[in-house]
C-alpha cells in the first residue's frame, strides 16, 4: 500500500501519516500476539505475548496425559481474555481503519495492491 | 526369567574400640595422603560422550588416534576406538583446544590447553604441552597465560619449528595472544603476530606447497557474565610469506565492518586456494574464497555457522583431494561441493548428534571421516550417510546432580551440557557395574538443575536451559512443563541459563524456583506464587562495558544461546528453620528472608567479593539455624580466586573459609555433612575437596579422579555417599565417606578400623551370561560397582619393616656415611629367610563369635579398603595350578553364602616375623566394628 501511495500523486500528504499510524497500530498488535521484536532481537525477555502463553501451554502439555496445571489454566485464561481484546482491536483496524485507508487510496488513484479485492 | 532377589541388609552395631589420636597430632601431609587414598568411583555414563574439541590421527599408524575433549582431557586409542585410555589426567589442565602430531616424528604430540570455543561454560588452560613418547608423558612448554589455544601447527619438514595460535583470555584483556613461533621445539617462543590486548588468533594454516606462506585468523572477542561480544574491529585475516616471522593484514574483498570468528582452510588439491568462513554483520558475513593465496577474496555465500552462535563452531575442513569440497562445523555439518557457492546439510541430522566441532578427513579415503560433537566422537565411511558412535568415552559435562532414596541403591540424575538430563543408578545388582544401558535421558536440550521428590522416587524435577522446568513421572515416563509464569502486567521474567531449583526440606510438595525473583509452589509445581520482588541489581546488560567501553547494540553481540542477566543463581532453605531462605544472584548479591519471603534483606558485605561476582552456591547450615555458606565466582572477569564464605548470623557478618585452598581454585558448590558440622565438601574447578575442620584446611579427594572441574556435589544421607558432578568426566561417587566423619571428630587415629556400613546381601546377576565381555566386546562401556558385600576401611599409621628391610636401611645409612657395614650374623640371616612381609588380615565373625572368613588387605601405611563378599571360604581342595586359559563360563571359585545374621570384624596386622600377629608395637588389642544383618525382599 505504501508503494501504491507513492504512485498516486493526487493523494493528500496526510495519507502518509495515516498509513504510518496504521502500521504502528498493526505492529503493536503484532507484538501483543507474538512479542516485543525489539527486545527479542537483543535476546531480552519481554512481556508474555498471547502466542507465547498459548505456546507455553501447548508445548508444555503436548506429550503428557497429566492434568493441565493451574499455571496452564491461568495462562490460557489470560491469553483468551487478551485475545478477545486483540481480536476486537484488529477487527476495528481491518474493517474500519484499513477499509477507510483503502478507499481513500483508491480515490486518490493508487493502483491495485495484492490482497485486495478487484475494484 | 526374572529373578527375584533376596536382600540382606547389614547394620552397624559397634563403634571403634581403638583409641584415637588427636587431629592436631597429624601433619597435613599425612591427612592429605590418607584422604587421597580414598578412591572415588566413576559411574560414567559414556552413552552420550561429551564435547570433542579436536582430533589427531597418527599418519603412520592409522589406528592410533588422539581425541581431545573440550573439558575432559585427552584420550588415546591404539585400536581405532575399540578402547580408549585417558593420557592427560595428571596434568593441571583438563580443557583442551588443539592437538597436533609432528608429521616428521609422530611420537611427538602437542596439546594446546584451553578450549578454542568461547562458550558460556568453557574451562581455561595453562599453555601448550608436548609429549615425546606418543602421549605417555608430558612436558609443559610455556605460553601459560594464553588460556585458550586455537591451533597448533608443526612445520612439515622440521619438528622444532612450531606455531601456536593463541586466542588469549576470554574474560579479560592481556595474556599471551596472537601467533607464537618456536624454532627450538617449544623451549622458547617468540610472539610473531601481536594485534592488541583484546585480540588473539583462532586459526592458522600453511600454504600446502610452501610452509613459508601462512594465513592467520585474528579474533577479537570477550565474554562476561552479562553478555558475549563475539567480534570487533580488529579481527581479520593476516598473511606471512617468511615462515611466520612477519605478517600483514589482507583486506581486499573482505568485510569492512566488525568481524568475529574466522575459520580457515587450505587444500593440497589447489594450493592457491584459501577458504574462510567469516562472522560479521548480516551484509558482510559468509563464506569467502581466495584464489591467489589470500591476497584478494570473493564473497561466495552468506552462510555462517549458527545455533549456539558462530563462536561455538566456525571451523572448516577442506578435502585434500577435491579443491571444491569443504565441510563446515555447525549445529549440523554443512558441506559445499562447489567452493562455497552453495552449501547443504551433510546428511539428515538424524544419523548422529548435532553440534559439531572437529573433523578429520582420511587422506586416503575421502568418505571416511571422524567427527567430534557435543556428544562425543563419530566415524563414517560413506561421507555422513551412516555413522557409528563411540559409546566408551565418559566425557559428559554435568552442571548439577541430585539423588533419590531408592533401595537397594539410589539413583543419580543430572543435567548435562547439550545432552539433556540423564538418570541412572549409582550402582547395580549385576556383576558388570553401571552400564550405558542403565541410563536414560528423560529430558533433552541442555540439562541443568534437577531434584527428586524425597518421598517419591518416581517424581523428578528437571530443567532445560533458561529455567524451563519440568516435572517428570518415572512411571509413565511423561513430563509436564511447570515453569512459573508472570501474571499479566508483571515485568518479564529473566532466568539464568542454569536456573536454581529446590525442593523444600520441610515439605516434599513445596518447590522453589528462581527467575529474578523467587517462586514457591506448594503443589509440586502446578501453581506458583512469587515470594519476592526482583532480588537482583537489575542492570541492563547492554549498558555494561566490554574492553573498557559500552558498545552499540549493533555490535556483534551473541547472546542468543546464553543466560539472561540479573537473575537468581542459587537458592537454599534452612533445614532447621522453615521459611529461612537464602538466594544468590549472578550479579553479586545474596538475599535472605526469615519469613518465607514476606521480607528480604540484601547482603553485599561478603569480604572481598566483587560487586558483580557470580554466586555459584548458597547452602544453609545443616546444624546451625543461623549458619549459611556461600561459594562465589568471578572467573568471567578473569579472576579465578576462591570466594568461599560462612556466616553464623544469617548473613550479617561473614568470614572466609577458603583456608588453604590453592590460589586459582574457583569454587562451585559446597555441602556440609549432616552429622559432623566441621566436615565440609567442596566442588571446585580442579577437583573435589574436603575439610575436616570447618574450612581451615582443605584436602583434595584425588583418589581415582582426574584433573577435572566439579560443578556440583550432593550427599546421599542414608548411605553416606558423596556424589560429584564433573564437567567433563561424568559423575564420581565416594562410597561411604564416614571415615572422613570419624577423622573429623577424632583426628586421624593411629591404626584405625573405621565403622562398617550396612551391606546389601544378594547374588549379583550375570546379565550377559558370564563375567567379562564375552558378548558385548571390548567397546562396551561399564563403570564399576563398588566391591560387593561389606567394605572395611582401615588406617595404618605405620607398618613394621621386615628384618631384611630394616637391615638394608641401616646398611644404606652406613654406606652413605662411608662407614663399614657389619656382617649381620647367621641367625639374623636365617631369620630373614621366609619372612613374608607385613600382612593385614581381617577376621569376620558371626554373632556367636565364630570365625567365618579371613580377608586379606593391603599392609602398607595409609588408608585402605578391603571387602568381604558375604561368603564363607572356598571349600574345594587347594589347587595351586593356574590354568593358562579359563573360559568365561568357568566362573570364579567361591565359597557358600554366609547366612543372614550379625557379624563383626577384627583387624590384625602381622609384622614381618612369622607368628607375630598384632598391631604395631606388639599390642594385641583387637579393633572391632560390627556388621549386623536383617533380611529384606525387593
Amino acid at each position: 500500500m505504501r508503494a501504491a501511495l507513492l504512485r498516486a500523486p493526487q493523494a493528500a500528504p496526510e495519507l502518509i501519516g495515516r498509513m504510518d499510524t496504521f502500521a504502528e497500530r498493526l505492529r503493536a498488535l503484532s507484538w501483543q500476539l507474538w512479542g516485543d521484536a525489539a527486545r527479542s532481537r537483543l535476546d531480552e525477555p519481554g512481556p508474555l505475548s498471547i502466542g507465547r502463553r498459548v505456546g507455553t501451554v501447548a508445548g508444555g502439555h503436548w506429550d503428557t496425559r497429566q492434568e493441565p496445571t493451574a499455571t496452564f489454566r491461568t495462562l490460557l485464561s489470560s491469553a483468551q481474555a487478551d485475545f478477545a481484546t486483540f481480536e476486537a482491536e484488529l477487527t476495528q483496524l481491518l474493517e474500519q481503519d484499513l477499509a477507510a485507508l483503502e478507499r481513500d487510496l483508491e480515490a486518490a488513484g493508487a493502483p491495485w495492491t495484492p490482497g485486495r479485492g478487484l475494484p | 526369567m526374572r529373578i527375584r532377589l533376596t536382600l540382606l541388609r547389614c547394620l552397624a552395631i559397634l563403634g571403634i574400640a581403638w583409641p584415637a589420636s588427636s587431629a592436631s597430632g597429624q601433619d597435613a601431609a599425612t591427612v592429605d595422603s590418607a584422604i587421597a587414598s580414598l578412591e572415588l568411583r566413576s559411574i560414567g555414563p559414556a552413552l552420550m560422550g561429551g564435547r570433542i574439541s579436536d582430533i589427531a590421527v597418527d599418519p603412520t599408524r592409522p589406528t592410533h588416534w588422539f581425541v581431545a575433549a573440550g573439558s575432559g582431557g585427552l584420550w588415546k586409542t591404539v585400536n581405532a576406538g575399540i578402547t580408549w585410555t585417558p593420557v592427560f589426567d595428571d596434568q593441571p589442565s583438563y580443557s583442551i583446544g588443539a592437538l597436533a602430531i609432528d608429521p616428521t616424528t609422530p611420537d611427538v604430540v602437542w596439546v594446546g590447553t584451553g578450549e578454542n570455543v568461547s562458550g558460556r561454560h568453557v574451562g581455561w588452560g595453562d599453555g601448550v604441552y608436548r609429549s615425546r613418547d606418543a602421549g605417555q608423558t608430558w612436558e609443559q612448554m610455556g605460553l601459560t597465560t594464553s588460556q585458550h589455544i586455537g591451533r597448533i601447527l608443526v612445520h612439515p619438514d622440521d619438528g622444532d619449528v612450531v606455531y601456536v595460535a593463541a586466542e588469549g583470555p576470554l574474560w579479560s584483556a592481556g595474556g599471551e595472544r596472537g601467533v607464537y613461533k618456536s624454532t627450538d621445539g617449544g623451549a622458547t617462543w617468540r610472539a610473531v603476530l601481536t594485534i592488541d590486548e583484546h585480540t588473539g588468533v583462532t586459526d592458522l594454516e600453511f600454504a600446502p606447497d610452501n610452509p613459508d606462506v601462512m594465513y592467520a585468523a585474528a579474533y577479537q572477542r570477550r565474554r562476561h557474565v552479562w553478555s558475549f561480544l563475539g567480534g570487533g574491529p580488529n579481527s581479520g585475516i593476516y598473511k606471512s610469506t617468511d615462515g611466520g616471522d612477519t605478517w600483514r593484514q589482507v583486506t581486499t574483498g573482505l568485510p569492512k565492518g566488525d568481524v568475529g570468528k574466522i575459520g580457515l582452510a587450505v587444500t593440497p588439491a589447489d594450493p592457491s586456494l584459501v577458504y574462510a568462513t567469516i562472522e560479521a554483520d548480516e551484509d558482510e558475513r559468509g563464506f569467502y574464497r581466495s584464489q591467489d593465496r589470500g591476497e584478494s577474496w570473493e564473497h561466495r555465500n552468506s552462510y555462517i555457522s549458527g545455533g549456539t552462535g558462530p563462536h561455538y563452531y566456525q571451523e572448516i575442513e577442506a578435502s585434500p583431494t577435491d579443491p571444491d569440497l569443504i565441510y563446515q562445523m555447525d549445529v549440523f555439518v554443512h558441506v559445499t561441493r562447489d567452493g562455497g557457492a552453495t552449501f547443504d546439510y551433510l546428511g539428515t541430522g538424524r544419523e548422529k548428534h548435532s553440534d559439531n566441532h572437529a573433523m578429520w578427513i582420511d587422506p586416503y579415503h575421502g568418505g571416511h571421516l571422524l567427527v567430534g560433537t557435543d556428544a562425543g566422537l563419530y566415524e563414517t565411511f560413506d561421507e555422513g550417510v551412516t555413522y557409528r558412535h563411540f559409546p566408551n568415552l565418559p566425557v559428559s559435562q554435568f552442571y548439577k546432580v541430585a539423588l533419590d532414596n531408592a533401595e537397594p541403591f539410589y539413583n543419580v540424575v543430572g543435567g548435562a551440557q547439550d545432552l539433556g538430563t540423564l538418570l541412572g543408578p549409582s550402582r547395580t545388582t549385576n556383576i558388570e557395574g553401571v552400564r550405558n544401558r542403565d541410563w536414560y535421558v528423560p529430558l533433552g536440550a541442555d540439562g541443568h538443575a534437577a531434584a527428586f521428590d524425597p518421598t517419591d522416587d518416581h517424581t523428578v524435577y528437571m530443567e532445560t536451559q533458561v529455567g524451563n522446568l519440568y516435572r517428570y513421572d518415572r512411571r509413565s515416563e511423561e513430563g509436564i512443563a511447570i515453569q512459573p509464569q508472570p501474571a499479566p502486567g508483571d515485568p518479564p521474567e529473566r532466568r539464568n541459563w542454569d536456573a536454581p531449583l529446590l525442593v523444600s526440606p520441610h515439605a516434599p510438595q513445596r518447590v522453589y524456583h528462581g527467575s529474578q525473583r523467587l517462586w514457591r509452589s506448594d503443589d509440586r509445581g502446578d501453581s506458583w506464587t512469587a515470594v519476592s520482588g526482583d532480588l537482583t541489581r537489575n542492570e541492563n546488560r547492554y549498558e555494561l562495558e566490554f574492553m573498557g567501553r559500552v558498545w552499540s547494540v549493533d555490535a556483534l553481540y551473541d547472546n542468543g544461546a546464553m543466560s539472561q542477566y540479573a537473575t537468581l543463581s542459587a537458592v537454599s532453605e534452612s533445614p532447621l528453620v522453615e521459611g529461612l531462605i537464602y538466594v544468590g544472584t549472578d550479579d553479586g548479591l545474596v538475599q535472605v528472608t526469615e519469613d518465607g519471603g514476606a521480607n528480604w534483606r540484601r547482603i553485599e558485605n561478603l569480604p572481598g567479593f566483587p560487586t558483580r561476582g557470580f554466586v555459584n552456591d548458597v547452602e544453609a547450615s545443616q546444624h546451625d539455624e543461623n549458619g549459611i555458606f556461600v561459594a562465589g565466582d568471578n572467573h568471567k572477569l578473569g579472576d579465578f580466586r576462591p570466594y568461599l564464605y560462612e556466616s553464623t548470623d544469617r548473613g550479617r557478618s561473614w568470614r572466609s573459609i577458603a583456608g588453604d585452598l590453592p590460589d586459582g581454585t574457583l569454587v562451585w558448590a559446597i555441602e556440609q555433612d549432616h552429622v559432623n558440622p566441621d566436615l565440609l565438601f567442596l566442588a571446585t574447578e580442579f577437583g573435589l575437596y574436603t575439610s575436616l575442620n570447618h574450612g581451615r584446611n582443605w584436602h583434595m579427594l584425588r583418589g581415582g579422579v582426574p584433573t577435572i572441574s566439579f560443578r556440583d556435589l550432593e550427599i546421599q544421607r542414608r548411605d553416606n555417599d558423596l556424589v560429584g558432578a564433573s564437567f567433563g568426566r561424568g559423575f564420581y561417587v565416594l562410597d561411604d565417606y564416614t571415615p572422613l566423619r570419624t577423622m573429623a571428630a577424632n583426628g586421624l587415629a593411629a591404626s584405625t578400623l573405621f565403622p562398617v556400613r550396612d551391606a546389601w546381601w544378594y547374588v549379583p546377576l550375570a546379565p550377559m551370561q558370564a563375567p567379562g565381555k564375552p558378548t558385548l566386546g571390548s567397546t562396551d562401556y561399564t563403570a564399576p560397582n563398588p566391591p560387593f558385600g561389606a567394605v572395611f576401611t582401615y588406617y595404618l599409621d605405620d607398618v613394621p619393616p621386615t628384618a631384611r628391610a630394616a637391615r638394608r636401611d641401616r646398611e644404606r645409612a652406613l654406606r652413605d656415611a662411608g662407614a663399614d657395614v657389619p656382617f649381620p650374623g647367621w641367625d639374623a640371616l636365617r631369620a630373614e629367610i621366609g619372612e613374608r612381609g607385613p600382612q593385614v588380615l581381617l577376621i569376620v565373625r558371626d554373632a556367636e563369635g565364630q570365625a567365618v572368613r579371613w580377608i586379606e588387605g593391603p599392609a602398607e601405611a595409609g588408608l585402605h579398603r578391603a571387602s568381604w563378599d558375604l561368603r564363607r571360604p572356598l571349600p574345594d581342595p587347594v589347587d595351586l595350578v593356574v590354568p593358562d586359559f579359563v573360559p568365561p563360563w568357568g566362573g570364579e571359585p567361591r565359597g557358600p553364602l554366609a547366612p543372614p545374621g550379625t557379624y563383626s570384624v577384627e583387624l590384625l596386622l602381622a609384622s614381618g616375623l612369622r607368628g607375630d600377629y598384632g598391631v604395631p608395637g606388639g599390642d594385641r588389642r583387637t579393633l572391632a566394628a560390627g556388621i549386623g544383618c536383617r533380611r529384606e525382599d525387593r
